[in-house]
């Protein structure tokens, strides 16, 4: 009786032929082709059937009887010949010497498959792996991200970063260059910025008219000529304005960039980028309103000390005051009241001051017919002339007339005479060849012929520092009588008393440095009382009083003015090989020094207290 | 140098894999090991040599190709494997792989030289004297005799992608196998051994 079938229809027709198993089906039982389902079934069927279990045993008989037919055939060349291998040997050894070694990386190449390969490796397992790559991708971009930092914080580490590279240096020079791009305008830009002593110069690789255009650039948004890329300047600039975003961004492998929108006024956003290694400023760029950029770049970056530049560097044109140079921007017209005039007279200086350009640099400020304040000179290069320009343009009632040194050159043909209040000039007036009055102990202290012309150049250096800074509060002295400065207003009042004490403090610290400087050489010379010298008179004339031996503080600046004036041509004659002095006058020369600058020392601290007084007058 | 190989064949579980042959052991690896061929590859493929050089042997005389050819259809395989392996190719199934260019180059020689379709006189003449078994009667010597002549006959009316599946199968090669060897489907495969076996074996039809 046949059996009813387990499996449904449409399954059962791959296996049946009628009520038969097919003879593929058998066929494919006998050589594990079935699914288990097909084989139980057809084992099941085949229990029942005669007919299908006959001819399962027939096809089973035929492959017996095929499979002894061909081993009856190939018997007799069966095993293989022996002496075929060492031939096949042979011919591997050849075929691997015409191949070659594969090289490493396919060595490791055919290893990795190998190991990766489908054979090795489930399905679940490569999964696994590219689900693992995934989430490592991410996982490593986080770990390596740099640590966040907010905006203060960089500005703050990147500030501190540039006074580390100052401290390292006793007087130092940042000699930095830089590429400043004004829409399709690019110049570069080498600046060295005498820290201590506040001053600046700088030259450009463009010529005047690109210079100029890209100075008018800065100016117009109110950026700091004399200080691109010094963070100290871009924090005052960034506090005076109001800060719509702030974000700091990874924009380089070791590159932190702030990058912060203003909402207010012509810059739309500033973007600092720092050094992620020492946060050292390298890159500002600023997008405009009119969607224009500026980009400020640093090349190189460079701290100093002021006596490995070149001595001059930051020494004046020796033609201030030798030309007659024609006058430029702003003729301003109507007489104007004697406050009117004294506070843009202030303005003036504070502006010059801020230049760094009241130091003995050939700028000279003056009241011009009652109707202006005339401010004129000659500067070294046409940046620093469009730098003077840009800033002293918006002070109210003041003309200027500023050359540079070719301008001035051009015309100077006929004029001869040059500014005799000048202390750079006064410096320059030397060298007849007469050994320094201290050559025996220059020698004897710096044998070293380098290290003795570095110690005379740092003198020198700074004495003539101290006589501009005495020069330049000569100058405030002489501008501003009783009479102006109580016209003043209470703010110009306090411009000026700022401008006073920054100039003696720095005229202190001056001092102070020439003591020790020269302490090195004077405590090793003669003690001995010296007689009346050309210099000695100069000394005790210009030795400064008893601090209350005047209640003016322009009698004591005069004074000041005076010593240092003294000292400075003292050091000369000691150190430098240009006065022609009788070599006995050393002693006596020697001695007055050091006690005009301990006096000069105790005189400043004095009329630092004065002109802090509110009621300056 | 001969490495003895003790081969124990299992037909039904002939399933190859990437190096080491199923139902196949071999004594002697370190002997070879001990020759020339440094690199793994040249070992890899002498190894295989050894082992699937008998049954490559049965599989290309079976396939009608000539005894005097057989060796080189043999070597030429396997220097092709190793310079497959050599470039980086994929070692599953190396096999498998081995079988289809021996029969590749079988069809080569083929196109080339006549074709030993049947067994040759000489060949025949051989099967007609020998026995399977070591005793044989009368009686059975005829039952053989008529059973190969029946098969001889049968082989020789079928194609020859029937012959080549039929080889291959007797090789111990699946269908699935089977057809990536001769490039063909796996249903091809299948009916093809049923027309074979219909034809081969008398009352399946």
């Amino acid at each position: 009786m046949k059996k009813e079938r387990r499996f449904p229809p449409r399954e059962a027709r791959r296996l049946f032929d009628s009520d038969h198993l097919t003879n593929e089906t058998l066929l494919r039982l006998l050589d594990g082709e079935l699914t288990d389902r097909e084989t139980d079934e057809a084992d099941y069927h085949i229990q029942a059937c005669w007919s299908c279990r006959s001819r399962r045993q027939a096809i089973e008989q035929g492959i017996s009887d095929l499979y002894a037919y061909q081993e009856a055939v190939a018997s007799p060349y069966l095993p293989p010949p022996l002496e075929h291998r060492s031939v096949f040997l042979a011919r591997v050894d050849a075929l691997a010497n015409e191949l070659g070694r594969p090289s490493p990386f396919r060595v490791w190449l055919n290893a990795l498959y190998r190991a990766l390969g489908p054979g090795e490796i489930g399905q679940v397992a490569w999964i696994a792996g590219l689900l693992l790559l995934l989430f490592s991708i991410p996982a490593a971009y986080f770990l390596h991200a740099p640590a966040k930092v907010s905006a203060e914080e960089i500005l703050s580490r990147a500030q501190n970063s540039e006074n580390a590279s100052l401290l390292k240096t006793a007087e130092p020079v940042v000699v930095q260059k830089l590429r400043i791009s004004v829409g399709s305008k690019t110049l570069t830009r080498t600046m060295y910025r005498d820290v201590k002593h506040h001053r600046t110069v700088s030259h450009t690789d463009s010529n005047p008219t690109g210079e100029s255009l890209v100075r008018a650039a800065y100016s117009k948004y109110s950026l700091d000529w004399n200080s691109p890329l010094d963070v100290v300047s871009y924090r005052r600039w960034r506090a005076s304005r109001q800060v719509h975003n702030d974000r700091v961004v990874q924009t380089e492998r070791d590159r932190l960039t702030l990058q912060t929108t203003y909402a207010r006024g012509n810059i739309a956003e500033m973007d600092l980028t720092v050094r992620t290694s020492d946060y050292h400023a390298v890159r500002e760029d600023l997008r405009l309103r009119d969607n224009s950029e500026i980009e400020i770049a640093e090349l190189s970056y460079e701290v100093v000390p002021l006596a490995s530049v070149a001595s001059n560097i930051f020494e004046l044109s020796k033609l201030v005051g030798a030309v007659s140079p024609p006058p430029i921007v702003i003729p301003r017209s109507t007489h104007l009241d004697s406050a009117t005039l004294a506070i843009a007279e202030v303005s003036a200086e504070v502006a010059l001051h801020n230049l760094g350009a009241d130091l003995g640099e050939q700028i000279k400020v003056s009241q011009h017919d009652d109707r202006e304040i005339l401010v004129e000179g000659v500067v070294d290069n046409d940046a620093r002339k469009q730098e003077l320009v840009s800033t002293m343009e918006t002070i109210p009632h003041t003309r200027l007339h500023i050359l540079t040194i070719d301008e001035a050159a051009r015309q100077s043909a006929s004029v001869s005479e040059p500014d005799a209040g000048n202390p750079a000039h006064s410096s320059t007036q030397q060298m007849i060849s007469t050994p320094p009055l201290l050559d025996a102990q220059l020698n004897t202290r710096f044998p070293d012929k380098d290290q003795r012309i570095a110690y005379v150049n740092q003198a020198l250096s700074l004495a003539q520092l101290a006589s501009a800074r005495a020069w330049a509060l000569n100058r405030l002295a002489d501008r501003h009588p009783s009479q102006e400065v109580l016209i003043l207003n209470e703010e110009k009042r306090q411009q000026l008393q700022t401008l006073l004490s920054d100039h003696i403090s720095a005229l202190r610290e001056d001092v102070r440095a020439l003591q020790n400087q020269l302490g090195e050489i004077l405590s090793q010379s003669s003690n001995t009382p010296a007689a009346n010298t050309s210099v000695k008179a100069q000394l005790e004339a210009g030795t400064v009083r008893a601090p209350d031996s005047s209640g003016d503080w322009r009698d004591r600046i005069h004074r000041i003015h005076s010593s240092t004036e003294a000292i400075h041509e003292a050091v000369v004659a000691l150190l430098s090989s240009s006065q022609p002095h009788d070599e006995n006058d050393a002693d006596g020369i020697e001695i007055n020094l050091r006690t005009s600058l301990t006096q000069l020392d105790t005189e400043l601290q004095d009329i630092d207290q004065k002109v802090h007084e509110p009621s300056l007058k | 140098m001969y490495v003895q190989l003790e081969t124990v064949y299992s037909f039904a579980h002939a399933n190859a894999s990437s190096d080491g042959i199923p139902g196949i052991s071999f004594r002697g690896a370190d002997d070879i090991k001990s020759e020339r061929r440094t690199d793994d590859s040249g070992q890899r493929v002498v190894r295989l040599y050894d082992t699937l050089r008998p049954s490559l042997y049965r599989y290309l005389i079976n396939s009608g190709i000539s005894p005097q050819d057989v060796e080189e259809v043999v070597q030429e395989s396997f220097l092709r494997l190793y310079r497959h392996i050599q470039s980086g190719g994929g070692d599953e199934n190396l096999r498998a792989w081995v079988y289809q260019v021996a029969h590749n180059l079988s069809c080569n020689l083929h196109k080339s030289r006549r074709r030993l379709i049947d067994a040759p006189p000489e060949m025949w003449e051989h099967l007609s004297h020998s026995t399977p078994d070591s005793t044989p009667g009368p009686e059975e010597l005829l039952l053989e005799k008529e059973r190969y002549s029946r098969i001889r006959d049968g082989l020789s009316k079928l194609t020859q992608l029937q012959r080549d599946c039929l080889n291959l199968r007797l090789e111990g090669f699946r269908y699935r196998e089977i057809s990536e060897i001769l490039n063909v489907s796996t249903s091809t495969v299948a009916g093809s051994l049923r027309n074979a076996m219909s034809r081969l074996v008398k009352g399946c039809v």
